[in-house]
């Protein structure tokens, strides 16, 4: 008896305890609002966005959160959104957007009064049926990057002269994988865009067909080894860089060439030692690479949350050419307020700008990355000769792949 | 005589039977032992406690229910006198329902679903998404400065100034109470110096404190601008200080689950079959929803003749690599323990300890360091090890014959420690006298291994080859993390697999990498017939493994 009274005295007690600890953890509504931003960047004060959006923070009361997310931020927004636990806002290239509003996890943003210093190039970009998901924070786009400390200057000289020069041309593209996004730089001077354009817009048809793939793919087979190959990330290409090679890339390896690359024979370029020039077409036609656009996404679980308004206003802020202005300062980008880049002062990255002026805005498909797998894999077994029959059919059989899979549902 | 002895018998008998019920009783509880559970139970109770409140407020019934009903059969078990079987196997029974049990049911029913990129939630979350998608600004129309303001009846209203003309509106969400108007200082509206409004008469300032609790509500408003808000168009403040005028493109019907485009007034129906709104001719609203697709998705497997064509060639290597992984590893460590396993040796626990090394490295780190090793031109294996000529290195990981050998290596150095752990452990419990007789009888040590230690050792062992079968047959991560699946696949073929890409693999690539995003649906099928492949596998070879117990 003793003992069983001694089980219901137990079972009073666990529940007692268990109530007082409970009011313990009883959640406390927090006084001021947080605005929860997911980025790619390795820390959070290495993104560019760092220090503009944490100082206008603290002026307007707002916790403005930047959480890391280096690996499969994307896949992980569009698991996080819909269960309610995703951040409010995200920071990437512009090329999700396709597969964010497909997924209904993100919702469109307006620019205000900002709306005129955006080029329409940077808001097609993130923008999907003719609405802008993304407030664009800055562009980017590949250029030629010659090393004025020990090259001479590309001006002048073709692409088929920058490959036999002394110093040779570097792209970083992987032997298997390829790298379409660079190598579009020589597809298109044949003609070949990634998808055909219908008056300035994206079609679903892949655009390397007829003449101009059948040039772009025996070049690749007969001349394509004559491109010095950098791969495993971008140190040995920004090594490349600092030997004396001509690189193709972007303003990411012009900062990037600016550190010091363990294991490179040569040393650190400073910004006046890089030139960043015009890519000459190699097949005749006008180059037009890509132009990136990086953007700010609004979670679709934003309205009528009780951060609504301070989202809001973070994002008013991120499209004003003050804030635009800090990105370039910290991370060295080109922003994409048109205001902003009036002051920007440095000639290299200007010099992109320069180079750019016929870069088309990269599509956002869902299908994306099917695309790019199976041209770049192509590409790259053009070039390093893993290929059966003629290049040209090589080519537009793995075009034809492609193509039945971005149909296929 | 017999009388005594059953006698004796009977009551040794009971006193066994007392002893053994007090120990299935778990006797009587100390004091202590009563507060330390009494703690840890309000611990358990003061957690689920929580998180139903949590479910509570969501309301997550079946969420709470299900909680609230195993945290009673816990408290019941655990209060109780006796039952102690229970009492040791429910954190374990709990364990596997939530981390294995689940997950399986869980694939199970994502396998007969479309979820993925296209259809990533429900229709009622597809639908919102639709409708804040709907609301587009209007090009040209003016912006405003935007004063919150609560009228007579208490509303949130808007005081609205033109950045442009400099005049001021106000107006409410109902038309007809409070219609969107322009107020002039004769109705009592104060500016400021750059002209925007501050106040009007009736109107009373929401203060900072009002804005902020009710952000969530202020943020959906919408200010009719004309009697009718479709047609016309509303004011909305993304960020409660300025307005912009926007307007719908496309109109929800709840009851009929329609979207209306106001362009063209074509109408979208919701499908619940492939989880879309569609046009009648054919046109699909971008943003999906997750519906029961039925087979359709086995069907896909089984039924494109893209896919059958490259299955059964990674099929095959599949089957090479988890039992080549086995084998491979088993025979390394084998050999090193039954080496080492010598009394001869000095130094045992040394070079045992320099074994397991490879096995207390993170496997992802050293996956990284080979394929480092491995690379073509500054790999240390083709410069430092064989040190070839520059112009014959071994392409490692660019061509498949290579790759397929380099993934069996770093496989082998990854897994021979487990094997020599575990065969150490099995030799060291084979009887000494068994091993010394067969000495006396002559055997050579070869015969002695062969026909005493490895039938054995195979007793004690098969069933940790056959689990390491299982688990080099899925082994994501070795491939994924040295060559990708890669080398080579044919990108001229819809779908292709690369020369190492296992099952596992080629469905992460094909799920998540396809034409329309990840593909959840799919690979959970794959996932199910994958189960099913090596659950069957190991349940035969279970079977065939009983055959060598009788043999011992």
């Amino acid at each position: 008896m003793k003992i069983r009274n001694r089980g219901i005295v137990a079972a009073f007690a666990t529940v007692a305890t268990a109530a007082l600890l409970c009011v313990g953890v009883a959640p406390v509504q927090a006084a001021t609002q947080t605005v929860t931003i997911w980025s790619g960047s390795k820390t959070a004060a290495e993104s560019p966005i760092y220090a503009a959006l944490t100082a206008y923070g603290k002026a307007n009361g707002i916790n403005v959160n930047i959480v890391v997310k280096p690996t499969a931020m994307r896949e992980a927004f569009i698991a996080a959104v819909p269960t309610g636990k995703g951040p409010d806002l995200m920071i990437g290239a512009h090329d999700w957007t396709g597969q964010l509003v497909g997924a209904g996890v993100v919702a469109p943003v307006t620019l205000g009064a900002a709306n005129s210093k955006f080029s329409a190039g940077a808001k097609a970009g993130l923008s999907v049926g003719g609405k802008l998901y993304g407030v664009p924070t800055w562009t980017e786009n590949i250029a030629l990057l010659w090393n004025k400390r020990d090259s001479a200057d590309p001006k002048g000289l073709s692409f088929e002269q920058l490959l036999d020069s002394k110093s040779g041309l570097a792209i970083g593209f992987d032997s298997v994988k390829g790298d379409p996004y660079h190598f579009s730089s020589m597809a298109s001077s044949f003609g070949n865009t990634l998808f055909t354009r219908n008056n300035g817009d994206w079609t679903k048809t892949i655009g390397y067909g007829g003449a101009g793939a059948a040039g772009y793919a025996n070049w690749l087979a007969t001349s394509g080894k004559k491109i010095i190959r950098a791969t495993d990330g971008w140190d040995k290409l920004a090594c490349a860089l600092q030997t004396g090679h001509y690189v193709i890339s972007g303003p990411w390896m012009y900062n990037h060439a600016q550190d010091t690359i363990s294991g490179c024979s040569s040393a650190s370029l400073t910004k006046a030692q890089i030139g960043v020039a015009v890519i000459p077409s190699l097949g005749g036609s006008p180059v037009h690479q890509f132009s990136g656009v990086y953007g700010v996404w609004k979670s679709v679980k934003v309205a009528g949350k009780a951060n609504a308004l301070a989202v809001g206003k973070v994002l008013n802020y991120i499209a004003s050419a003050d804030a635009q202005l800090k990105f370039y300062k910290s991370g060295n980008v080109i922003p994409a307020n048109t205001d902003a880049v009036a002051k920007v002062s440095d000639a290299g990255l200007k010099g992109f700008g320069v180079a750019g002026q016929g870069a088309y805005a990269m599509p956002s498909y869902v299908f994306m990355d099917t695309v790019w797998d199976k041209i770049g894999r192509a590409e790259a077994a053009l070039v390093s000769g893993n290929f059966t029959g003629s290049a040209t059919a090589f080519l537009q059989k793995a075009v034809a792949a492609a193509q039945s899979l971005i149909d296929g549902k | 005589m017999s009388d005594l002895k059953t006698k004796d018998a009977k009551k040794a008998l009971r006193l066994r039977n007392k002893q053994i019920s007090k120990l299935y009783d778990g006797g009587v509880p100390s004091l202590r032992g009563t507060i330390i559970k009494i703690i840890l139970l309000a611990l358990v109770d003061a957690a689920s406690l929580f998180v139903a409140s949590l479910l509570f407020m969501k309301e997550q019934w079946l969420g709470v229910g299900l909680l609230l009903a195993v945290t009673l059969i816990i408290n019941w078990l655990y209060l109780r006198r006796g039952g102690l079987p229970p009492k040791y196997l429910t954190p374990g029974v709990l364990f596997l329902l939530v981390f294995q049990v689940y997950i399986v049911f869980y694939s199970g029913f994502i396998a007969f679903t479309n979820y993925g990129s296209l259809h990533n939630g429900s229709m009622a979350s597809a639908v919102d998404a639709i409708e804040q998608s709907a609301v587009v600004p209007v090009e040209g129309a003016p912006t405003y400065d935007i004063k919150l303001v609560k009228g007579a009846d208490g509303k949130i209203d808007f005081l609205a100034t033109d950045f442009d003309s400099l005049k001021t509106y106000v107006g409410g969400t109902d038309f007809k109470s409070l219609p969107f108007h322009e107020v002039t200082a004769a109705d009592g509206v104060t500016v400021d110096g750059d002209k925007l409004a501050t106040g009007l008469t009736g109107f009373t300032r929401l203060t900072d404190a009002e804005i902020s609790a009710a952000a969530g509500d202020i943020s959906n408003i919408k200010i009719p601008i004309g009697s009718d808000i479709h047609k016309d168009g509303f004011i909305r403040t993304p960020d409660g200080l300025t307005g912009e005028v926007a307007a719908f493109d496309a109109v929800y019907d709840a009851k009929a689950e329609t979207f209306t485009r106001v362009s063209d007034g074509v109408v979208f129906k919701a499908d619940q079959s492939q989880g879309y709104f569609v046009a009648p001719n054919g046109e699909k609203l971008e943003i999906g929803w997750q519906v029961m697709v039925g087979w359709d998705n086995f069907g896909r497997i089984f039924g494109d003749q893209s896919l059958r064509g490259p299955l059964l060639g990674i099929l095959a290597w599949t089957f090479m690599f988890a039992i080549g992984s086995v084998l491979s590893t088993f025979v390394v460590g084998l050999a090193l323990a039954l080496l080492l396993n010598d009394e001869r040796i000095r130094g045992k626990k040394i070079y045992r300890s320099i074994m397991i090394l490879p096995y207390a490295f993170p496997a992802f780190l050293s996956a990284y360091v080979w394929k480092g090793m491995f690379n073509t031109e500054s790999g240390f294996i083709n410069t430092g090890i064989l040190h070839l000529d520059p112009h014959h290195l071994i392409p490692w990981l660019t061509e498949v014959g290579p790759a397929r050998w380099a993934v069996l290596l770093v496989n082998l150095w990854l897994g021979f420690p487990y094997m020599f752990l575990i065969s150490t452990g099995a030799l060291q419990s084979i009887p000494a006298e068994l091993t010394e007789s067969a000495t006396l009888d002559g055997a050579t040590p070869w015969q002695e291994f062969r026909l005493i230690k490895l039938p054995l050792l195979l007793v004690s062992l098969a069933p940790l080859l056959i689990s390491s079968f299982a688990y080099n047959f899925n082994n994501f991560t070795i491939i994924y993390l040295l060559t990708g699946g890669g080398p080579g696949g044919d990108p001229t073929l819809k779908l292709d697999a690369g020369g190492t890409d296992i099952l596992i693999t080629f469905v992460y690539k094909i799920a998540f990498s396809g034409s329309v995003g990840a593909d959840y649906g799919l690979a959970s099928a794959f996932s199910i017939l994958i189960f099913l492949l090596v659950g069957s596998i190991s349940f035969f070879t279970f079977r065939r493994t009983r055959a060598l117990e009788d043999m011992a």
